[in-house]
């Protein structure tokens, strides 16, 4: 019976085709570590905050006078409100650290090489997506921090030239961020974005799936492949693909509740202190840090003294990233087979951008100040001399496979 | 050698090229070729070399398979040990196939590992569905209400709010409460036997009180609140009109403590909300 | 003005000293906060915060977010008693916000509510605020507060507590590398510092150690009405540990097992 209904189904519509080619039967290499893992667990944080999201826009207010109010309703009123605004909140900083590791993951081994800049740059859009929905859901409790976050941020348009001041009155449809920025944030964070983020993954994953997931080696494992066409390293997605997820669901799962459980306000980086006051357009408060995922783009901003540079540096650091596969020039893909050039450029991005990071969600000092100077120039150096190291240096043989 | 087995004889990794392929030959040759799988590599990465390495050793189990296991030759020993097999023909008899005792674990930590992944689903699940529940904000607002009657008059029906729904209170005259059993005959239910009635033979006006009723004003047929006509004179929807509750949506018609007459849509009585008294102040909402 | 707003946050970034010095942290003048550990599970202790709120505060700060019914409930106060000792307003149902007419005055420099101060402002910064206030013949009020310095408000627990004054003492001069200095004889070199609270021993109903547990109940009470949800967030948190630990460890078991089919 259920045969007769999916066969009926599949010869008007290939589901069950579709699942074997994706899904179940879907070749992935045999050899990898925990560094492929964080596609899936994004995946997973993706559903998450979609389920979580949907939860909270019910009792959720987008008005002035009941914004604030309303998260409160929700942490106090409505049963186990709390639980799934946290989720929400802990969900929306594991997302990032998740993604910020994926990428580095693809920055490691090459996953933007040939031929797939495409996924990469699918991906490199969700970020940028992502940062997008972040900043507009974090508007949404309409506290000290959302709204005096906003107003910095808003003001970058403001510094754009010519058009900058009406661009942004446009934006927020007022003189203030007000009722109906709020109401137009949350149109956005709800509906659009959610919507393009979803389009968005979806390519990223059937542009994975045509030319295959990589592996640490950079070894292209459909070199060899046996009679029925499947490549002799790989193993098929299910179950094997699937049992090896399991137990890093069950690590992050772990690390999820005892921040959600412990910790929700992560020390004030997840939940900033100043967002438990009502916005109050006449006080700003005292410190003002951006989440710590905008934190490093923050540093290069302030780096620079005159606005417009700040905001065209900004959006360059994110820009850059788009542009890798065609700043790499190595004939190899992993970093295990780069030369010693390439291995310390990696590491001292990673040393700019942590420290980057780190600036951004403390008070400026004047040697603060020289440092994010430095590392903004490190960060930048390691994509614009990509070129140049990744050319002229000595790489390893790869092994033809797995 | 069956051909579902030709099929998975193919060639995976440097360390473990038959992969797959102990655990397609029969039982019999598996337990003779020993519990561990195939771990050797062909040592080879052209292709064709290792299909014909791979077809030698297919040959040997087949041959292995049609002879008399204390036959093992030198032969069979040397091409196994390419492959990393011993085979040990002592201890056939005795030894479980691995196989199955493989198998069993499997499933035993398939069936744990799913039942306990199903059982955090269910807690997950739990928050999402208890939230939405009435909120303290909406049971604030569907709390008791409270309405002092003593200056309502005999005949008069007021109606007021709880959880946003009519709640009709009516101060009946002496005359009307003994008019009652005049109807009856009329009646679906007069004893409300068909309802969960809250207050049942207490009171003729079905209330904790003997002058007033207190009914919800919820037709019981679709929802519309049926208004009060006390008269007692013909009306167009009933010539022998004895004063009562007539809906205006459907036709649906009851007496003067909400009792549902024969031969209308409505099915049962209106239902009496929790309520009690306190002097002349009615609490509706909460038992006394 | 979003222009100005711009350049004023970019030149207080640079040029401001640091936020985070001792002198400047979130209890000002006080130095780092006193530690406030809070402990939810203790009802004898919210009980008696509740009470102390009701008492001393209440009459100028509204809980506005919270509602009776759940203070009484969770800190396991029964109702009648709850609504008939702690209550004020007598018509106030379960269900009613802790706010009263006069909170919602509109009136300049209006108390605040007190709801989610400890969020705000921390546990440990209201724990030390409260116990932070000294004469000050110099004020409105005629106190003030080392951690609110300038705070608009008057010291409302001065009976209890009695006096406290600024004085000076003597404190270990720190060496650069973060030690004490000594002199030849190794005994620690020290300087007079001041702007340090003293109290008045007696003026007050309760001892400094009686009035610091009066007022760990307190800040207790409003740690837990930030967030009375969290006593309850710890408690299950543990459950979804161990959920975790064990879906690991068997997941980890099954992975390994479908692993030798291919390793």
């Amino acid at each position: 019976m259920v045969t007769k209904v999916l066969n009926w189904i599949n010869y008007r519509l290939p589901i069950v085709n579709t699942f074997e080619r994706h899904l179940s039967k879907h070749p992935v290499p045999k050899k990898v570590n925990f560094w492929y893992l964080f596609g899936a667990l994004a995946s997973i944080v993706l559903i998450l905050q979609i389920v979580t999201g949907i939860w909270l826009m019910m009792p959720y207010s987008n008005t002035e006078e009941g914004a604030f109010a309303s998260i409160e309703y929700i942490m106090r009123d409505v049963d186990y409100g709390w639980i799934i605004r946290y989720m929400h909140t802990t969900g929306a900083s594991m997302f990032f650290a998740i993604v910020y590791l994926h990428m580095f993951r693809g920055l490691l081994y090459g996953s933007y090489k040939k031929p797939k800049e495409l996924v990469w740059i699918f991906g490199m859009t969700i970020y940028l997506v992502m940062m997008a929905e972040g900043f507009l859901g974090y508007v949404l409790p309409y506290g000290q921090m959302s709204y005096w976050g906003a107003q910095v941020i808003i003001s970058l348009f403001g510094a754009i030239p010519y058009i900058g001041e009406s661009l942004e009155v446009w934006v927020r449809g007022d003189y203030y961020i007000s009722g109906i920025t709020i109401s137009r944030f949350f149109a956005l964070h709800v509906v659009a974005l959610p919507l393009i983020l979803i389009a968005l993954v979806f390519l990223h994953l059937v542009a994975l799936h045509e030319v295959g997931a990589g592996n640490p080696e950079g070894v292209d494992i459909e070199e060899f492949i046996d009679e029925d066409g499947v490549p002799l390293d790989s193993v098929p997605f299910f179950p094997y693909k699937v049992l090896s997820a399991m137990p890093a669901i069950g690590v992050f799962g772990l690390v999820f509740c005892i921040i959600m459980f412990f910790f929700p306000e992560g020390g004030g980086y997840f939940l900033e202190l100043a967002n438990f006051e009502e916005a109050n357009p006449l006080v700003t408060p005292e410190h003002i840090a951006p989440v710590w995922y905008y934190a490093p783009y923050y540093t290069m901003l302030r780096a620079i003294p005159d606005p417009l540079g700040g905001l065209i540096v900004m959006a360059a650091a994110v820009a850059i990233l788009f542009v890798v596969p065609w700043l790499d020039r190595s004939n190899v893909a992993s970093i295990r087979y780069k030369g010693i050039l390439s291995k310390i450029a990696i590491v001292l991005f990673v040393v700019s951008f942590i420290t980057l990071g780190y600036l951004g969600t403390v008070t400026v000092t004047e040697t603060g100040k020289i440092m994010s100077v430095i590392c903004t120039v490190m960060y930048f150096s390691f994509f614009l001399l990509m070129p140049i190291y990744t050319s002229i240096e000595k790489t390893y043989e790869v092994p033809e496979r797995l | 050698m069956s051909e579902t087995a030709e099929k998975y004889l193919t060639l995976r990794g440097a360390n473990s090229d038959i992969y797959f392929f102990q655990k397609r030959v029969s039982e019999r040759v598996a337990s003779i070729i020993g519990t561990n799988f195939v771990k050797t590599s062909l040592k080879t990465k052209v292709l064709d070399e290792a299909i014909s390495s791979r077809d030698m050793l297919i040959n040997a189990l087949n041959e292995l398979e049609n002879t008399d296991i204390s036959d093992i030759g030198e032969h069979f020993l040397n091409v196994f040990e390419d492959f990393g097999i011993s085979a040990k023909p002592s201890d056939i008899d005795d030894e479980i196939p691995s196989d199955s005792a493989d198998q069993g674990r499997r499933k035993v930590l398939i069936g744990l590992t799913a039942g306990f992944a199903a059982a955090g689903v269910g807690f997950a699940a739990t928050p999402f569905i208890t939230a939405w529940n009435p909120s303290a904000r909406a049971k604030a607002i569907g709390s008791a209400v409270k309405v002092d009657v003593s200056k309502m008059m005999i005949g008069q029906q007021i109606q007021v709010s709880w959880r946003k729904q009519p709640i009709l209170i009516i101060r009946h005259s002496q005359s009307a409460l003994s008019g009652l059993s005049a109807v009856t005959s009329k009646l679906a239910d007069p004893n409300s036997d068909n309802i969960d009635e809250p207050y049942k033979n207490i009171n003729s006006t079905r209330s904790l009180s003997s002058e007033y009723s207190v009914l919800s004003g919820v037709c019981t047929h679709l929802g519309c609140s049926p208004k009060y006509y006390p008269e007692v004179e013909p009306k167009p929807w009933d010539s022998t009109w004895a004063g009562g509750f007539f809906c205006p949506c459907h036709g649906s018609m009851f007496d003067l403590v909400g009792r549902v007459y024969k031969g209308v849509p409505a099915p049962t009585n209106l239902t009496v909300p929790p309520h009690f008294f306190e002097g002349s102040v009615l609490t509706i909402g909460e038992e006394g | 003005m979003i222009k100005t707003f711009l350049v004023i946050s970019f030149v207080s970034l640079f040029f401001s000293p640091s936020l985070n010095s001792a002198e400047g942290g979130p209890c000002k003048d006080y130095g780092p906060c006193d530690q406030f550990k809070p402990d939810l599970n203790n009802m004898a202790s919210l009980q008696r915060g509740v009470g102390t709120f009701m008492k001393y505060c209440y009459s100028c700060h509204s809980l506005k977010y919270s509602r009776w019914g759940r203070v009484a409930n969770d800190l396991q106060i029964p109702e009648d008693i709850f609504f008939e000792y702690l209550v004020p307003d007598k018509d106030a149902g379960p269900y009613d916000l802790m706010v009263a007419p006069i909170h919602e005055l509109a009136i300049d420099n209006a108390p605040p509510d007190l709801t989610l101060v400890a969020r705000k402002r921390t546990s440990s910064w209201v724990y030390t605020y409260l116990r932070a206030f000294y004469d000050d013949t110099s004020t409105a009020y005629g106190s003030n507060n080392l951690v609110y310095p300038g705070v608009n408000m008057p010291n409302i627990l001065a009976q209890i507590q009695g006096s406290q004054k600024l004085g000076c003492k003597d404190v270990p001069v720190l060496a650069k590398n973060g030690g004490e200095k000594r002199d030849e004889f190794g005994k620690t070199i020290t300087k007079e510092k001041c702007g340090y609270l003293k109290h008045q021993d007696g003026s007050g109903l309760l001892n400094v150690e009686e009035f610091d547990e009066f007022i760990y109940d307190l800040t207790n009470f409003l740690t837990y009405v930030g967030e009375p949800s969290r006593a309850e967030r710890e408690r299950m948190g543990v459950y979804a540990i161990i959920f975790f630990i064990i879906f690991t460890f068997l997941s980890a078991l099954l992975y390994r097992e479908y692993q030798k089919d291919y390793h």
